[in-house]
């Protein structure tokens, strides 16, 4: 016999970003600027692919096309097997948490530990999503002037991958930390702030 | 020996009492089609449409259709797909199913379809999938893999090739509703190489041509960023996929590359058909689906 599971059925970007045209609608909000990190970038992307009457400038920060097969890999070989409630404080928790150079600790342990309180359901939705994920063919629909970040330390989406984002956004504006990881808006946010803002400078 | 022949007698006459065969449901016609529909809600409140044909007491089969088409689909295979219970489900936002404003991607088809088998209280079955419906099977046996025991994809591939995409972006997001099921897009959506049954196909267009606008953009969204290759890997259930070389949606590079992903499978390739090659032979279908099936 089996036991139905509840599971968020929608997890992928077209759903995140459906939601958040959405959330716009609510708000009153026509048209944004967009900044999106990690999966917020991609579901960014999506944004800009598929209500481009929303976006007006677009920042994606740590972005990848697709996953890498070694990051999807660690990924389904630790979110199955995590018993819920998470400690916050596990390996596997300080492993998704973990950064090259040092940050601010009280913000650090606090969104470790809301990461934590995410549901079951949730961690296995999006990872899902993520395994089925290409978006090289919605990089065509973007045509909001458009800024990528990415650091040289990233332990998701490495080189390889940053290459690939370059191929399906020739036109876009590239921004490189060096030394620094996925989370490199944790890490060094004033730099990372004075790219942003000149980026988005009128 | 006289006793013996009597009591086997009376034993055989008690035993045509005893358990009466199940009825065979039969096919739906055109006409009857859509009067044929039931539905049942899953539940997380999806409403759900479908059509039960074939043998009552067979192994179950589910047939899942592709993008805007509906259950009808199969209405020309089904007779032909021997000794099996046939369920044709409309995917949400198709047929008689509910159409909610979100989500259209394989994630919530495949959701819907295990749900869906909850709620019938069918632990396993075939899946028989069409395009979107071949994606949504795959999807169902790499994520739920205890719900299904033999896959069957009928013209499916791993994503939407680009060629594909453009062609659709260039047309879908221009409909204007209500859809002109004689216009030059749907004539060519529903374009085949060789002769469909003209009653049959005149209704599918139909169908699809009144299928709502959250539905056709929902499904091409959803679809464009999607590529199922890194979980053909956990399909783990025999399969078989049959492909028509005229396919004008699905090219060959596509199929090379699924031969890659799912060496373990059988492949059946038929010339001259296309997208749609069963319900240009639906004979031609039978005979290799059934002859995949076991018994």
């Amino acid at each position: 016999m089996v036991v139905a599971q509840s599971q968020p059925a929608a997890t992928g970007i077209d759903t995140l970003a459906h939601d958040v045209n959405g959330f716009m609608e609510a708000l009153g909000i026509d048209r944004a600027d967009v900044v999106g990190h990690s999966l917020g970038s991609m579901t960014a992307a999506a944004l800009a692919g598929f209500y481009p009457e929303r976006v007006d400038r677009l920042a994606l920060l740590s972005t990848a096309v697709s996953f890498p097969k070694e990051a999807i890999d660690w990924l389904w070989d630790n979110v199955p097997n995590l018993s819920h409630p998470l400690d916050p404080n596990s390996e596997f928790m300080l492993a998704w948490f973990s950064n090259p150079t040092p940050m601010e600790e009280d913000f650090l342990t606090r969104d470790r530990a809301e990461s934590a309180s995410v549901a079951a359901p949730v961690w296995m939705g999006v990872l899902k999503a993520f395994t089925v994920l290409d978006w090289s063919l919605l990089a065509t629909r973007i045509t909001a002037p458009t800024l990528v970040m990415w650091a040289d330390q990233d332990a998701l989406f490495g080189a390889a991958s940053q290459s690939r984002v370059r191929e399906v956004l020739p036109a876009a504006q590239y921004e490189t930390f060096p030394g620094l990881g996925h989370n490199f808006i944790w890490e060094q946010p004033m730099k990372a702030a004075k790219v942003i803002n000149r980026f988005l400078a009128r | 020996m006289f006793k013996m022949m009597v009591s086997q007698g009376l034993l055989a006459v008690f035993l045509s009492f005893a358990a009466p065969a199940a009825a065979d449901t039969p096919v739906p016609s055109q006409a009857d089609w859509n009067a044929a529909r039931k539905t049942v809600t899953t539940a997380d409140g999806q409403m759900l449409s479908y059509v039960e044909m074939g043998a009552a007491d067979g192994q179950p089969v589910l047939l899942l259709h592709g993008y805007t088409d509906n259950s009808r689909a199969w209405s020309m295979l089904a007779p032909l797909l021997t000794g099996r219970r046939l369920i044709a489900l409309d995917l949400r936002g198709h047929g008689g199913s509910a159409a909610p404003d979100c989500c259209y991607g394989l994630d919530s088809f495949a959701h819907d379809v295990n749900a869906f088998m909850e709620v019938m209280h069918i632990d396993k079955a075939d899946v028989v999938g069409h395009s979107l419906g071949s994606m949504t099977a795959a999807t169902l046996a790499a994520y739920y893999p205890e719900r299904v025991d033999q896959l069957v994809l009928l013209s499916t591939a791993t994503n939407v090739p680009k060629g594909t995409a453009d062609w659709l972006w260039d047309n879908v997001p221009k409909l204007k509703y209500p859809i002109d099921p004689n216009s030059e897009f749907m004539k060519a959506w529903y374009a085949n190489p060789t002769p469909v049954n003209e009653d049959f196909i005149t209704r599918e267009r139909g169908e699809s041509a009144a299928v709502p606008a959250q539905v056709w953009m929902g499904v091409l969204r959803a679809l464009t960023p999607t590529d199922w290759s890194s979980i053909t890997s956990r399909i783990t259930a025999p399969t078989l996929v049959i492909w028509g070389d005229q396919d004008p949606l699905f090219d060959a590079a596509s199929q090379t590359r699924l031969k890659e992903l799912l060496p373990a499978a059988e492949y059946k390739t038929f010339t001259g058909l296309g997208h749609n090659f069963f319900w240009e032979q639906p004979e031609k279908a039978a005979k290799e689906i059934n002859g995949f099936l076991t018994p």
